[in-house]
């Protein structure tokens, strides 16, 4: 079985291009269905998300459907362009293939390292998949690998730890303050962008109270609306302090908005209960003295984009980690693979083995001299050869299955076809090179139906 | 060396891989070694239970405490509490610093005790039995609840000066401290409450005695009794939280320590009836 996968993504490919071959989820089951029917037997999955559209294949010839398949991908509208946007796709085959749905659904191949949305939208689009019926046990297999160590990566190393953008960090921040956001009143101030984006990602964690304080107050109102809040008069900025727990301001004002003096009140009035004030505004819209009292947590745009870096940074240092579990997860699904997986290797080498055995035995037993031979005289040979075979090739058997679950398999396998010379002798239809022969030294020995081994 | 020895150092052994996994989870975090620390603190609890059990199955009831036994008892009854806690609400940054708490107090009750357990005493009336069990766990819950109030501290620390490091991240949310320390407060006024009315009866039992009230570990409980309910009307009543009240909390262990070691140091004290051997132990 071939496993490949074609696809475009944010590393090729600009978004203008990117959205010519990104579906929708009711889309997939069509596309999916319509190459199944071109591809009878083959299994598929396609992942579409706004970074990447990825058709995963099992049993489909990429080197010559490549076109077709990217054609399939792509919306009508983008067809007549097909040649020039099939530059922007990348093909991956075998071990490759599944080492990129393997870093895909970690993480490691985000836009963002460790970005955990990834993995639920691989999830979902096997979903789309087996709606359509065009899985099967191979890509079954290779995806529910695949989750399982995104799983690990994300469970087993920092890859996926804290936020990365300033409008999320509002919600990390929040977390370290609140126990929960249900409870809890957002105050934004000013309507920006930022704030905005912060708020959203505040209410998707479920902080339900928000009051908007704007100057122009029919802007106030119209960003209360969108987030289901309460618009309030700008003046009322004080009176209203103490009923939030978190405060996003976001201001053109150039100068201060929230004073040390009006954030002491509010806290004493809030009996020590904690309040959290991020300023994204520059100039700076909250006093930096109110840091100062207690119970009382600022934090401005350079504090936010230091934790976000910090996050980031965290994240890089534990990709060489998560590559290793990612290696270690392929060592699972090596057998699955033509030519590289470890089964059919293991076969080879087999087969090699038994195949030097046979016709070394052929031709010693077709001698003149051997024709006399006891019945019980030659079967004895022939299970000392047997042996002998299977003695030299136990141990690089045993090398293979420990680089197979040591996730050094690649490496392991092109040595193993360069010694034993299996992919030339594929190339040569199965013509057996026997070392030391002279009758096959020069690899052209027949290959003889023989079972004697 | 006696089983019951033996099985109080392994405990204690338990007990100290548990707090080495939870100093290494604010260096490095990982949830198998969090669940591996938690295992050894199980681990170690139970081994401590069997040699607890053991001396009680030996003197044909309980006996009264030795060094190493009482601040087993303490321990065993923190380990709980936090266990049952945790099943509840996850507070595993805690552990870091509950568990080398844990950890320091057993070495010092098998330091203090030495490796004999000693000879054991005649068993104990049961109520009086009841009077210690119920103000260890008193000691046991308030002590909690100053660990959670010196992670709030602690937490309060990063969040002010901007420290996002791997304690930051490890520590839950100064809220969910927050609201243990109201709960373990509370629920630890309530056993001490419970505790100083059993003493009461059993001294009125036994005949009463104005010695009894200018003995002075009664007059470090009635401190300690005194302190866990200014800390609940803080709480209850004046609805006071955040930083002041963690920083009462904290500074609240070290009299409760006072009350049920460090007294039997300074002062002769009529709770002595349960010193044993080498060391003491009791209210």
């Amino acid at each position: 079985m071939t496993v490949s996968v074609v696809g475009i993504s944010f590393h090729t490919a600009p978004v203008e291009l990117r959205e010519q071959a990104s579906l929708r989820s009711a889309e997939v089951s069509l596309r999916l269905q319509g190459i199944r029917a071109e591809f009878p037997g083959s299994e598929l999955v396609l992942v579409s998300t706004c970074n990447r559209t990825e058709l995963y294949t099992v049993g489909i010839d990429m080197a010559a459907h490549k076109d077709r398949l990217i054609s399939h991908l792509l919306r009508e509208a983008a067809n007549p362009h097909a040649a020039e946007l099939s530059r922007h796709f990348y093909v991956k085959q075998d071990l490759q293939a599944a080492e990129h749905l393997f870093a895909v659904a970690s993480g490691l191949d985000a836009m963002v390292v460790g970005e955990t949305e990834i993995l639920g939208q691989v999830k979902q689009a096997l979903v789309l998949s087996e709606e359509a019926q065009t899985t099967g046990k191979v890509i079954h297999t290779l995806f529910q690998n695949a989750f399982k160590t995104a799983k690990r990566v994300h469970t087993e190393t920092d890859i996926c730890r804290g936020r990365v953008s300033v409008a999320s960090l509002a919600v990390e921040l929040a977390e370290k303050i609140f126990d929960n956001l249900i409870t809890k009143t957002v105050m934004i101030v000013g309507a920006g962008d930022t704030a905005e984006l912060a708020l959203k990602n505040l209410i998707d964690r479920g902080a339900r109270d928000i009051l908007v304080l704007n100057r122009t107050h029919a802007h106030g109102q119209n960003l209360a609306e969108r987030c289901g809040g309460r618009a309030l008069q700008f003046d009322l900025l004080e009176d209203y302090l103490s009923k939030a727990d978190i405060v996003i301001s976001s201001t053109s004002a150039p100068h201060l908005v929230i004073r040390a003096d009006a954030v002491r009140r509010s806290i004493q009035a809030r009996k020590g209960r904690p309040i959290l004030l991020i300023d994204i505004a520059v100039p700076r819209d909250i006093d930096p003295e109110a840091g100062l009292i207690d119970n009382v947590y600022v934090y401005s745009i350079d504090d936010l984009q230091k934790l976000a870096s910090d996050n980031l940074s965290k994240r890089q240092e534990a990709v060489d980690e998560a590559w290793l579990i990612v290696k270690e997860g392929l060592s699972g699904v090596a057998m699955l693979f033509d030519g590289g997986g470890l089964r059919e290797v293991l076969r080879k080498v087999d087969d090699y083995g038994r195949r030097i055995g046979e016709t070394a035995l052929q031709r010693t037993l077709a001698k003149e001299k051997m024709a006399d031979l006891p019945e019980p005289l030659r079967e004895e040979i022939v299970e000392l050869a047997r042996k002998i075979v299977n003695k030299m090739l136990a141990e690089p058997r045993e090398a293979l299955k420990r680089a197979a679950r040591n996730g050094d398999w690649n490496q392991y396998a092109g040595v193993v076809n360069d010694l034993f010379g299996f992919n030339s002798k594929e190339q040569g239809k199965e013509k057996l090179n026997i070392p030391g022969d002279p009758a096959g030294g020069d690899g052209r020995a027949q290959k003889e139906d023989t079972t004697i081994l | 060396m006696s089983v019951e020895t033996l099985l109080s150092v392994s405990g204690t052994v338990f007990y100290i891989i548990a707090s080495a996994m939870a100093v290494l989870s604010f260096v490095r975090i990982d949830s198998r070694r969090d669940k591996a620390g938690l295992m050894c603190l199980v681990m170690g609890s139970i081994i401590l239970s069997a040699a607890l059990a053991l001396r009680v199955v030996k003197a044909g009831g309980v006996p009264s405490f030795n060094r190493f036994d009482g601040l087993a008892c303490y321990v065993l009854g923190l380990s709980v509490v936090y266990l049952l806690v945790n099943t509840h609400r996850s507070t595993r940054g805690v552990a870091g610093l509950l568990f080398p708490f844990l950890a320091f107090i057993l070495l010092c009750g098998i330091t203090a005790q030495g490796v004999d357990p000693g000879p054991l005493p005649a068993p104990q009336n049961p109520w009086l039995v009841l009077h210690v069990v119920v103000g260890y766990a008193a000691y046991a819950v308030f002590s909690l609840a100053s660990l959670n109030a010196a992670a709030y501290l602690l937490q309060d620390y990063n969040m002010k000066h901007k420290h996002f490091g791997r304690v930051w991240e490890k520590l839950p949310s100064l809220e969910t401290l927050d609201h243990l320390m109201s709960r373990l407060v509370g629920l630890s006024f309530l056993l001490l409450t419970i505790s100083v009315i059993l003493g009461c009866a059993l001294i009125h039992q036994t005949g009463g005695s104005d010695r009894w009230i200018t003995d002075p570990k009664v007059a470090a409980v009635s401190a300690v009794w005194i302190l866990f309910a200014v800390l609940v009307h803080m709480r209850a009543s004046a609805d006071r939280h955040g930083r002041g009240v963690a920083i009462l909390t904290v500074g609240g262990l070290a009299l409760v320590l006072f009350a049920f070691v460090g007294v039997h140091f300074v002062a002769d004290t009529l709770h002595a009836f349960l010193k044993v051997h080498r060391g003491v132990a009791g209210l």
